[in-house]
């Protein structure tokens, strides 16, 4: 029943006089919270912070939500003062699971700045009843949805607030003030602000639009909606890749010191079409006898497939030896992605490589390619040459490249593309930063990338037959000259979807 | 001429003619004189009782030998006027029977309805106030998740 403001002390003044046994509901807000971006695979935790409307804060919640069934998720806040419009701010952070750093205070960073860890000011602190309660971990800011909100409670009647908390948002922290300082700790009206639905951009925080007398619940969810499909399939040789959101890099290659992927950050791809099979020496040479012309050949390896990672592995020659099969190595970046922009595609990016190869997982990111089963001489072409003293893992199999379809039956993803785990390492669109760097940092959410004109390096991805089995998890980087060119190293083209965003 | 006279009585006279030295015996009957009951009351058409049996409307005079009698006066509307007379021969008793307004009893008094009905209220509405459930609010919806959480 819709009341007047203020008729909640009539309505106990005639409840006291025994003309009712009902009292009018508190004011009360639901807050409905959904994503666009999927739950599980990038996106399973909900933290929920609440400052009252001084900037006090006094709640701290965390939950998962791994459920796809669960979203929207919602909660409500409610107050006990039935004469005036209280309100309340909400901050809500979507994250995945286990991204968590420890809380130092209230650290705001900006996409401009250097990614670090910032100094530690160990405030706001949360308190209750004298008790320190202060969560000891807050998200990773990169990997969050970060969105905070101001949240009116009626006393004319209950209500609810809905809110998107998309992946374009993604990094984008919430600023909860101008002030500098322990003053800029807390959430100050007309100074907070927040990511809504563009990428690195913040927009004041204003009161929330409260749909007085609903509390319905919706049941359907945004969750996934970023997963686009490429549309009508036209090449047989290529696989679609659908859109989506996935975390770039990884925590959890802690054995790889001077790689390690870090900072993850979530990334927005549109779809897109990606040769099933690397670049071969057949494709190369038609593209020759089609009129095609790079600006450099690939050296020539006119003799048989030596046993080093040398001239001696490269697999293409002037003429046909019979290695027409065999993925096409020692081209340089620049002649690889001039055969893919001849093909009507580009090189792939780190992120659109990443994110295909880590897709083999139906409930997060696989570690590699076919899934999280560690590799296995069957299963990929690695490990085929003796490093140092050690022979190579796989070296009783032979030594050397082998041909494309003896290498990768087994690797392959579930969109079939084959050989991303093993086989050669292949050339990226990106410069070969670290994920800490500026240009990482100035990199978008959505079709994410790291472009230098002239980057010393560019960044390699997959495994490839020398390397030894650490170096096939899909988050693992590498960079190379890009004039330069080695056995190890190949290239596989990916093609824009024609479909809308 | 023999008279003999008694209070009370008529006086019995006899004639007769005696001899001298007659001897004879005279027999005299004394007669008792009746008295006189006049009863009036205040208020018109009250029917009289005398002994329990109707007289007649006040005002009534009757003849009665001397004695104790209960008179009773009533009148609709009045309270019974009641009495004990002891008569005597010959004697005129007046009696004034006075009847006051009848007063109507407790029970038919506009107030002790009224009280009565406010008591009885007043106890239902202690009870059930006594005995009410407490007032309560609407739920506190919570969301999918279940948290309600209260804004100090």
């Amino acid at each position: 029943m819709r009341m007047l403001r203020g008729g909640g002390a009539l309505w106990i003044a005639l409840n006291s006089l025994g003309c009712g046994n009902t009292l009018p509901p508190w004011p009360e807000t639901l807050v409905i919270v959904d994503t666009d971006l999927s739950v599980p695979r990038v996106v399973r935790r909900l933290r929920i912070d609440l400052y009252d409307a001084d900037g006090r804060w006094f709640e701290s919640r965390d939950i998962a939500r791994p459920d796809p069934r669960d979203w929207p998720a919602s909660f409500s806040v409610w107050s006990e003062r039935e004469t005036e419009t209280s309100r309340v701010w909400v901050r809500l952070r979507l994250y995945p699971e286990g991204r968590q750093r420890d809380y130092l205070g209230e650290r705001f960073w900006d996409w401009s700045a250097p990614v670090d860890d910032g100094a530690p000011t160990w405030e706001p602190r949360l308190v209750h009843d004298g008790v320190d309660i202060t969560p000891m971990t807050e998200p990773q800011p990169l990997v969050t949805v970060d969105r905070l909100l101001l949240v009116p409670m009626s006393p004319d009647d209950r209500g609810r607030v809905q809110v998107v908390l998309r992946g374009a948002c993604a990094g984008t922290m919430v600023k909860l003030s101008d002030a500098p300082g322990d003053a800029g700790l807390t959430p100050v009206a007309g100074q907070a602000s927040s990511c809504v639905a563009v990428e690195k951009q913040r927009e004041g925080v204003v009161e929330a639009d409260v749909e007085l007398g609903n509390l319905e619940r919706p049941t359907g969810s945004l969750q996934g909606t970023l997963v686009i499909d490429c549309g009508e399939a036209q090449d047989p040789t290529r696989a679609c890749i659908a859109g989506g959101g996935t975390i770039l890099g990884s925590a959890e290659l802690g054995l790889i010191p001077d790689e390690v992927p870090l900072p993850e950050r979530i990334v927005i791809h549109r779809p897109f079409w990606i040769d099933r099979q690397e670049i071969s020496v057949a494709r190369f040479r038609a593209a020759l006898s089609s009129g095609w012309v790079p600006s450099e050949m690939p050296t020539s390896n006119p003799a048989g497939l030596g046993m080093a990672a040398d001239g001696s592995t490269c697999s293409w020659s002037d003429v046909d030896l019979g290695r027409e099969d065999f993925a096409l190595s020692c081209l340089s970046w620049q002649t690889a992605r001039e055969l893919c922009q001849w093909s009507g595609g580009d090189l792939p990016s780190e992120a659109q490589w990443e994110h295909m190869a880590t897709l083999a997982a139906p409930r997060g990111r696989s570690r590699y390619p076919w899934g999280d089963d560690p590799p296995t001489c069957e299963r990929a072409s690695f490990g085929r040459l003796p490093l140092g003293n050690q022979g190579g893992v796989c070296q009783q199999d032979g030594i050397g490249p082998e041909a494309i379809e003896e290498g990768s039956l087994n690797d392959v993803t579930l969109e079939g593309v084959m050989g991303l785990g093993g086989g050669l390492a292949e050339w990226q669109l990106d410069a070969y930063e670290s994920y800490r760097s500026g240009c990482w940092a100035a990199s978008p959410v959505h079709d994410s990338i790291c472009w230098q004109e002239q980057p010393a390096l560019r960044s390699l991805r997959g495994g490839s037959w020398p390397a030894p089995p650490t170096i096939l998890a899909s988050a693992v980087r590498a960079g190379a000259d890009p004039a330069g060119s080695a056995s190890f190293i190949g290239a596989r083209c990916a093609y824009p979807a024609e479909v809308e965003p | 001429v023999f008279v003999i006279s008694r209070e009370g009585f008529g006086d019995a006279v006899v004639r007769r003619s005696v001899k001298p030295g007659e001897r004879g015996k005279l027999d005299l009957v004394l007669e008792r004189l009746p008295g006189t009951l006049a009863i009036k009351a205040d208020q018109g058409r009250a029917a009289v009782r005398v002994d329990g049996v109707d007289v007649g409307l006040a005002p009534v005079t009757l003849s009665r030998p001397g004695g104790r009698y209960h008179v009773v006066v009533n009148k609709d509307g009045y309270e019974p006027y009641e009495g004990d007379v002891t008569l005597r021969a010959a004697q005129r008793f007046e009696m004034m029977a006075k009847l006051a307004p009848e007063r109507p009893g407790i029970h038919e008094r506009w107030y002790f309805w009224s009280s009565l009905a406010g008591a009885i209220a007043s106890v239902a509405v202690t009870t059930w106030y006594v005995t009410r459930p407490t007032p309560e609010r609407p739920p506190l919806d919570g969301g999918g998740l279940g948290w309600a959480i209260r804004v100090p």
